[in-house]
């Protein structure tokens, strides 16, 4: 190349180099789209139709500082819905319809309609999985009633309810993290043989002229489908079963006075045995470790036996709790504590056998509950003190 | 899409051609055009969405014929 | 009569290779969906059983010092047989730039630019492919050292960033699954990424070290990359569990669930800029090989005015190779293992038969004379 033309080609590479790595094809810029936050998909009226509902935060409401009074009275979030066949047609007519395109990128919960989840959700999962543009860990919900009563409802503190909707689970998974089912979770817990999932459920509850959310108690779901309900007891005894509780409390009762204790630690081992016939019984070994938070009516017993006796009556109550959650589950014929998956995993060749008999056996599973507890201090004081 | 294809190769020869010529190395030019052609060929038809046979997937019909797959 | 001037050093040779065969990381996903949580067993023993391939390798680059391949097919079966064989070696190295390329334009216009043209994305690549084989060997092999340690330190941090997802349970039930699973895996894994390696014979008489010390190089290259595969593997399974034989892009999930510090989270670009870089090093190096292959073959004095219209027509045939993506998983699957075969482990073993073949004979002729005195 003549030396006059180098530098000019060079200046032209580098300017066309400049132009094309920009990425101009793909351009997304902040104000043409709309951050969805919450998703929720109810069933339609109409047999074969899905509703699908989302919450668009609005970027300008909620970054804007400085100003005060005016912009308490504007919604800082906008409720979308539409109705087709699949999710992707929803989403698809959403979009058409609108002088943004949807963001989905940073959605932080899905909401599943509780007519929708009787129905069955493994189609609606395999749309989610597929689209490029869903996170495997975003939070699964199912709504008592209607996804979109949930979505709209409005809540005291956070601007947008989806962000608070996920911080009342993070909130809630402080005390167990069986409140936060990922959508990974969930699809790893329905592929699996067999197929048995638990998902938080969440209630709008209206009191006087307001409404609230309130997430309590598990719906079960089994091969796709929700055949039942936990109450927050038995979600409970879920929680101890697996050894997922963190926090919380205990309510004990005596004969000599009652307690609450508050736990502090919680582990669980699983066990599968086999009799002679190769018919399995578990056995788990809860181990509770609580501080005494409050102690109502003992008197004046000394603290040794008070200790002791509340140990006792922790282990008992901590046995009730997770059996009475253990048979609904036998009632529903829903393995949710993947004691079938546990055997799968540590006695495969045992579990070829039981695969194909796995729902005539659940129901009568034996479940041998070994619960230790220990009480670990009372708080600040350790006798109550005598007010009478 | 065409125009653009054309314009590349036609480039390709601006920037090539003058030290071929010089060089004299016949060999070269003979390979030089025998891809030329051929990458030419296969874009234009790939522009006009003609399918072109893809030499893989014979490879792959043959290993298939001969049951040497899984 | 080399075409290629430059040297690279023995250490610049290892990390090539680890390198090379790092950038392989995104490809698990043709054999994770067949033996799903146990693919790290099948990938440890397909990494143990190809060190004596390794060892065929260094074997031939010792018999034949300052030769590269093409031209130790030519001293050992002869002038006709030996480029004929050369030609299916430089077609072998083409289709694996080509099927590189596919790869990466996949990848970038499933994950990242989505309504880009694949085409555009395809001839961006090449252009700077092309850029830097103009330069030769050295170029081409200077930044493999620093991008392994690019990429460990990105691995590293992903690992970190996903710890709170581990449940070592992912890993059970093992050996559960049939046993042809296994095999083919195993096959697979053997010879897409690490068979590979062949392409380095290409570059042996070049390392300034004695072909004799060269396998210690080879056989590191090899550890290297595959441990760091293996971490990936590893990794990915821990996270998933049972789901990871649905996803095409099991570690582009994993880096999309990691959350670092509870602020930095959505990782995905970092794996994505990763992965272009890794096989940004991979495409070069090959299209690099596949160049002074072919002028090899040919005989040509320089391969520099090729580059242009070779490089035309390697993206052109990207396109045309395989036209969907699901037709290029199942043939991955299914042929390419038994075609891979042949091309890297048949042919180099059989030209190191022939080879010992002749050297007897030549003693023996030797021995004859020495005996007729």
């Amino acid at each position: 190349m003549k030396t006059g033309l180098r530098p000019a080609a060079a200046a032209a590479a580098t300017a066309l180099l400049l132009l094309i790595s920009s990425g101009c094809y793909d351009i997304v810029e902040l104000d043409t789209i709309s951050i969805v936050t919450g998703v929720g998909i109810d069933r339609d009226e109409k047999p074969g139709l899905i509703r699908l509902t989302v919450q668009v935060g609005k970027a300008e409401t909620v970054g804007g500082g400085g100003e005060t009074g005016k912009e308490i009275s504007e919604k800082a979030y906008l409720v979308l819905d539409a109705t087709d066949r699949s999710i992707v047609g929803a989403l698809d007519s959403l979009r058409q319809d609108n002088s943004r395109t949807l963001f989905l990128h940073h959605n932080q919960l899905i909401i599943f309609g509780e007519s929708l989840a009787k129905d069955g959700i493994a189609d609606d999962i395999d749309a989610l999985m597929r689209y490029h543009q869903s996170h495997m860990n975003v939070y699964m919900l199912v709504a008592e009633g209607n996804a979109r009563e949930v979505l709209d409802t409005e809540m005291e503190l956070e601007k947008i309810p989806s962000v608070g909707i996920d911080r009342m689970i993070k909130n809630k998974m402080e005390i167990s993290k069986v409140y936060g089912v990922s959508l990974l979770e969930l699809v790893s817990k329905l592929i699996d043989k067999p197929s048995a999932a638990a998902v938080p459920i969440i209630r709008t509850i209206k009191e006087k002229d307001m409404s609230r959310l309130s997430l309590q108690g598990l719906a079960v779901f089994k091969n796709g489908r929700m055949v039942g309900k936990l109450s927050e007891n038995q979600t409970n005894g879920y929680a101890w079963m697996l050894g997922e509780i963190k926090s919380g409390s205990l309510k004990v009762n005596t004969s000599k006075g009652s307690a609450e204790l508050n736990i502090r630690a919680c582990e669980s081992k699983v066990k599968a045995i086999f009799d002679k016939n190769g018919m399995p019984k578990i056995r788990v070994d809860i181990n509770g470790r609580f501080i005494a938070e409050q102690l109502i009516g003992f008197g004046g017993q000394p603290l040794e036996e008070v200790i002791g006796l509340l140990n006792k009556v922790a282990a008992d109550t901590v046995k009730q709790v997770v059996l009475s959650c253990f048979k609904q589950t036998q009632r529903l014929n829903a393995d949710i504590f993947g004691f079938g998956s546990h055997i799968h995993k540590y006695h495969s060749r045992k579990w070829k056998a039981l695969e194909g008999r796995w729902e005539q056996i659940y129901p009568s599973l034996e479940l041998a509950l070994n619960i230790q507890t220990e009480i670990l201090g009372t708080g600040k004081i350790s006798i109550s003190p005598k007010t009478a | 899409m065409i125009v653009v294809i054309l314009l590349a190769f036609a480039a390709m020869l601006v920037l090539n051609l003058p030290s071929l010529i010089k060089n004299r190395d016949f060999k070269l030019i003979a390979v030089y055009c025998l891809f030329y052609a051929a990458s030419l060929l296969f874009s234009l038809l790939l522009a006009f969405n003609v399918k072109v046979p893809s030499p893989i997937i014979f490879v792959d019909n043959l290993f298939r014929a001969i049951r040497l797959s899984y | 009569m080399t075409i290629e001037h430059s040297k690279i050093s023995a250490s610049q040779f290892m990390f090539s290779i680890a390198c090379f065969l790092h950038s392989s990381s995104l490809l698990t996903s043709f054999f994770v969906p067949i033996t799903k949580q146990d693919s790290w067993i099948a990938h440890t023993i397909a990494m143990i059983l190809c060190i004596p391939l390794m060892i065929l390798y260094a074997q031939l680059a010792k018999s034949y010092p300052g030769l590269n391949l093409i031209q130790i097919n030519e001293a050992v079966f002869g002038k006709v047989l030996g480029k004929i064989i050369s030609l299916f070696y430089v077609w072998f190295f083409f289709t694996l730039v080509s099927l590189n390329m596919r790869d990466l334009g996949n990848f970038v216009s499933k994950t990242i630019m989505i309504k880009t043209p694949m085409p555009i994305i395809i001839i961006l690549f090449i252009l700077l492919c092309v850029w830097s084989a103009y330069y030769g060997l050295e170029v081409v092999t200077r930044y493999s050292t620093v991008f392994l340690i690019i990429s460990a330190v990105i691995l590293l941090i992903s690992i970190i960033a996903i710890t709170s997802l581990i449940n070592p349970e992912n890993f059970l039930p093992v050996f559960d699954l049939p046993i042809k699973n296994y095999i083919q895996v195993t096959h697979i894994s053997s010879t897409i990424p690490f068979g590979e390696t062949v392409i380095f014979l290409m570059i042996t008489p070049y390392v300034d070290k004695s072909p004799k010390k060269l396998l210690r190089y080879f056989v590191g290259g090899l550890l290297i990359g595959g441990i760091l595969i293996l971490l990936v593997m590893l990794r990915d399974i821990a996270v998933l569990g049972n789901t990871i034989g649905y996803f095409s892009l099991p570690s582009f999930e994993v880096f999309r669930l990691g959350i670092l510090f509870q602020t930095i989270s959505h990782m995905e670009i970092m794996f994505s800029i990763l992965l272009i870089i890794l096989l940004y090093f991979k495409i070069s190096f090959l299209f690099y090989a596949s160049m002074l292959s072919l002028s090899q073959t040919l005989e040509l004095k320089t391969y520099r005015p090729l580059l242009l219209p070779c490089a035309a027509f390697v993206a052109v045939y990207s396109i045309i190779n395989y036209q969907n993506i699901l037709i290029q998983i199942k043939a991955a699957q299914e042929t390419i293992p038994f075609l891979w075969f042949t091309l890297e482990i048949l042919l180099p073993a059989l030209t190191l038969a022939v080879h010992y073949i002749k050297k007897s004979a030549a003693k023996k002729g030797n021995g004859k004379e020495a005996a007729l005195r």
